[in-house]
């Protein structure tokens, strides 16, 4: 134990040690440099400025949906309104269908495997090759003015440039358009974020259609026209816009689409009419289309077709889905002032799970997200079970999970499917209505989403399985060497590992800014702020940093430098605890304590051997040596000591005299940045009366030192154990240096192993069968 | 767009490559060095889908991870696919202690006795790279403050050394 002296009040001021090799290596330089200057249409603060515009386009399609030989083709109006203050001699559309093109450079691109050759061909393998002869990709047939003349266009790959007879003015407006059809991808062979699912057992096709007309790309201040290739990860720019859609399928079909449809007594039945009626003041899903229903209609062969009209009012995208096989629920949420009808389809393969969570977990996510960001603009939301994984469009979105054939579905099924619809519905509002470049950075729209996924699904029930969101669980990616790790700030193509990178990471990174650096209240506004601004708008990564500030007055910069733009881990160390407590200058004390300690110092290895090896001392041989320094005890209290200390004790004022008797513990930690990423320290206290106490410090400790720094905490009863980040809250990737004392903990595998879990098999199978 | 919560409807029909709507093919493995028991403590996650496309096609037939021998099944298929030799190059044991499944992802325990350490063992792990062309194994070694990283993916070597110090 050490000692100082009583009077420190220097003391209580943060320790800073060393200086700085160097302004620019700082990670609380500002960011200023880095993000774009801001101009009249993207102020400083965040927000669009005065002079923000962005074009607008508008859609009245007529589809046809072949179902022989799974074919559509299509007509499209496109009313172009030029909003920019440019003239644009030529118009891009995006051809997503061409990455099912043979040749295109989707596949182009693809590394090669060394597994692909060889004699071991697998059935990857020999899939791609059969995906080589799938004639797909857009068949564009005409591109029009509106006076019928033909327009001439240029296809490089994925995009289409349309050249105008006349370049378009700022602020004036033009239509034309364009017919086209493709053959539909079988989802299940040459995947695809849309697609048909083909039904073996009834000989039923399901479709989830997007991507299917020519679109417009997305021109802007911040990126001109849009135009970067389509490679398959990088999903899409789009503009704003109002669509009238027609939708001819064979007359059994059921069809649902963004937007709302125009003539239900057209084309459904009454007494689907009537009970979506009552569904709209519904506080539970009620049944449309029943299962028996569905089963009966999957049987039927309609010669005939019916057409389906959707109307949807500011989207920036449309897709659709039909089949006979479909059942229906739906319910009414109620968001804001308004009704929103949260709807389901689903073949039987589906059931029991989808008619159990699917549209629960829809109205869900409205209400969730509906707090945290903007209310839910939009009449509908629309979940789809067929053959893609997950995906999500303007009020519909595509999802996959499915029960096994025997009804029974284990629990990570279960989970998986609420997971996704949270997921794939809480896309309409990150990147549909706030809507992001995705084609430049998946995490705006992915990292935010996934973040709010977390917010919902720990609101569903308590303790949720989310998969993405806790601290502790990015640790195996953060911990990765640099080699494999991107910043978030990459585009989207380029990223080695999209999951973590640009859903797991920027979703941890959102919940450690919300729990640990800015505190729930501060968060929740300026990220509300950011979703309201930015409603309905073309928001950059600029965007979304400078509002998160401007809203909260923290200073976020080290934070997004470190968690956006860097790869490296959080690794906080506490090296070193000194303790010091007061010198009571009290002799009886003093003394009497440095002499206990005294004793118990160990005696050296020599001192211990001599003391058996010398028979005898000179002194003890000739007495004649000893003097008065031998005989001396300078810990041996004396009346002058008392009067020294009666002196010293008589001068203190009460206030001083009271702080001598408290007891006070002075303790200097040492805290490194082992990791580089510079995070708040949280410090627990565990007393030796087993009490416990949290100190949260800000990251701005580690302002003018980014590597050590010492901070003295002072206590009143003495400290048995310090932990740092006892609560795992900063994704810190080594705890074992986090103890003081050091403490072994078990790790996972340890625990693991301890605990010998069983596998989670599929229970409600086990249970039928009577194995439970 | 989240990672695939794909449904195989037979052995027969697999993912393919262009693989818009699922592209994260990646598996991470932990492997840390206990010098008290000498062994290398390993936690392997790998998608539950991907690994039951795996064992489906080396198995063939459908393997569900709720079937009665997955665990079986799943320790036969690591053991071709996932191993360690000292640096010496002696083959290890694989000791398997059991899995878990996390929703859709499966983690797999497992211990090899590797009393010379990490350094220079020669390591394996090309688990699922047979199935997927864009598959990414990620193998992040610990041993005590050291921490070094393997990838393997199409184009790198089957087997590699692990440099690290003690």
């Amino acid at each position: 134990m050490k000692r100082i002296f009583f009077f420190l009040s220097a003391v209580l001021l943060p320790f800073i040690v060393s200086g700085q090799n160097g302004y620019n290596q700082n990670q609380f330089q500002q960011l200023g440099e880095t993000l774009p200057t801001p101009n009249n249409y993207r102020t400083a603060s965040g927000a669009p400025g005065h002079e923000y515009w962005q074009q607008k386009v508008n859609y009245d399609m007529k589809i046809v949906l072949n179902d022989d030989n799974q074919s559509i083709s299509g007509s499209e109006k496109i009313t172009y309104i030029n909003n920019s203050p440019d003239v644009l001699p030529y118009l891009w559309l995006q051809l997503d269908q061409n990455i099912f093109k043979p040749g295109s450079d989707s596949y182009l691109t693809e590394t090669a495997s060394n597994k692909t050759i060889g004699k071991t061909m697998n059935f990857q393998a020999l899939e791609n090759f059969n995906r080589e002869e799938f004639d797909g990709g857009f068949k564009i047939s005409a591109v029009r003015d509106a006076s019928g003349k033909a327009l001439k266009y240029t296809i490089n790959k994925t995009m289409m440039r349309v050249d105008l007879t006349e370049p378009l003015k700022a602020k004036g407006q033009l239509a034309f358009t364009v017919e086209w059809s493709f053959n539909i991808n079988n989802q299940k062979t040459h995947s695809g974020r849309s697609g048909y699912e083909y039904f073996e057992q009834d000989k039923n096709y399901l479709y989830e259609m997007a991507q299917f007309f020519p679109r417009l790309c997305v021109y802007n201040d911040a990126a001109g026209w849009q135009n970067k290739q389509f490679l398959g990860a990088g999903e899409f720019a789009l503009e704003f816009g109002d669509y009238r859609v027609s939708i001819t399928v064979p007359a059994d079909h059921v069809v649902a689409a963004t937007g709302t449809l125009q003539n239900p007594d057209d084309v459904m039945k009454k007494s689907w009419n009537d009970r979506l009626e009552k569904a709209k003041s519904a506080s539970k899903p009620v049944i449309i289309i029943s299962q028996k229903e569905a089963e009966a209609n999957e049987k039927s062969r309609s010669k005939s077709t019916k057409t389906w009209v959707y109307q949807a009012e500011n989207v920036r995208d449309f897709a659709w889905a039909s089949s006979r096989k479909f059942i229906w629920d739906a319910m009414n949420v109620k968001v804001g002032e308004k009704n929103v009808m949260a709807m389901s389809l689903y073949p039987k393969e589906g059931n029991p799970l989808w008619e159990n969570f699917s549209t629960q977990a829809i109205a869900h996510t409205l209400e969730v997200y509906s707090r945290y960001t903007v209310n839910y603009p939009y009449p509908v939301a629309w979940s789809i079970n067929g053959p893609v994984g997950g995906m999500e469009y303007p009020m519909i979105c595509f999802n996959g999970p499915r029960p096994e054939s025997d009804g029974t579905y284990s629990s990570s099924t279960k989970y998986a499917l609420i997971g996704v619809v949270i997921h794939e519905v809480g896309h309409n509002f990150f990147p549909m209505i706030i809507n992001s470049d995705e084609r430049q950075w998946t995490w705006m729209d992915e990292g935010l989403n996934t973040f709010c996924q977390y917010l919902s699904e720990q609101e569903w029930e308590e303790k949720y399985p989310s998969r993405r969101g806790e601290p502790r669980d990015i640790v195996p990616y953060m911990s990765s060497d640099k080699s494999v790790l991107d910043a978030i700030m990459t585009n989207s193509e380029s990223v080695i590992q999209l999951g973590p990178n640009a859903y797991g990471k920027p979703a941890t990174a959102l919940n450690i800014l919300r729990e640990t650096v800015m505190g729930r209240e501060l968060f929740d506004f300026a990220f509300k702020q950011y979703a309201e601004r930015w409603a309905f708008k073309h928001p950059e990564p600029a965007d979304f940093f400078r509002t998160m500030e401007d809203a909260s007055a923290v200073d976020l910069d080290w934070f997004w430098r470190g968690w956006f733009y860097g790869i490296e881990p959080v690794d906080l160390a506490l090296n070193k605890v000194s303790w010091y407590s007061i010198d009571s200058s009290n002799p009886e004390l003093e003394k009497t304590e440095l002499k206990s300690k005294r004793s118990k110092e160990a005696l050296s290895i020599s001192e211990q051997r001599n003391k058996s090896s010398i028979a005898k001392y000179r002194i003890e041989t000739f007495p004649e040596l000893a003097d008065f320094y031998t005989k001396y005890d300078a810990l041996a209290i004396t009346d002058h000591d008392r009067k020294q200390y009666q002196k010293y004790y008589d001068a203190l004022d009460s206030k001083q005299k009271n702080a001598l008797q408290s007891g006070i513990n002075y303790y200097i930690l040492d805290f490194e940045n082992v990791g580089g990423l510079v995070m708040p320290l949280i410090v627990e206290m565990e007393y030796e009366d087993g009490t416990k106490e949290i100190q949260r410090i800000p990251a701005e400790i580690w302002r003018q030192n980014n590597k050590n720094v010492s901070k003295l905490f002072i206590t009143k009863k003495p400290v048995k154990q310090f932990t740092l980040d006892p609560f795992q809250e900063t994704a810190d990737i080594d705890l074992s240096n986090n103890y003081f004392p050091a403490k072994t903990i078990p790790s996972k595998f340890q625990l693991f192993k301890q605990e010998q879990q069983k596998k989670e098999a599929n229970l409600m199978q086990l249970q039928r069968s009577g194995n439970l | 767009m989240l990672k695939r919560f794909f449904v195989l409807s037979s052995v027969f029909i697999l993912l393919s490559l262009v693989s818009t709507a699922h592209k994260f093919y990646t598996s991470m493995t932990q492997v840390e060095y206990n010098s008290k028991t000498q062994s290398a403590e390993v936690i392997m996650n790998i998608f539950t889908d991907d690994l039951e496309t795996a064992l489906s096609e080396k198995f063939n037939r459908q393997v569900r991870n709720s079937d009665k021998n997955f665990t079986t099944l799943c320790y036969q298929y690591l053991d071709t696919r996932f191993s360690l030799k000292d640096a010496q190059g002696h083959a290890l044991k694989n000791e398997y202690v059991g899995l878990e499944v996390n929703r859709d992802m499966i983690s797999i325990y497992l211990e090899i006795k590797i009393p010379g350490g990490l350094n220079e063992t020669r390591v394996k792990q090309v688990s699922l790279l047979e199935v997927f062309n864009d598959q990414t194994n990620i193998v992040n070694f610990r041993s005590g403050k050291n921490r070094t990283s393997l990838v393997f993916r199409s184009g790198t070597a089957d087997i590699q050394t692990v440099k690290i110090g003690s």
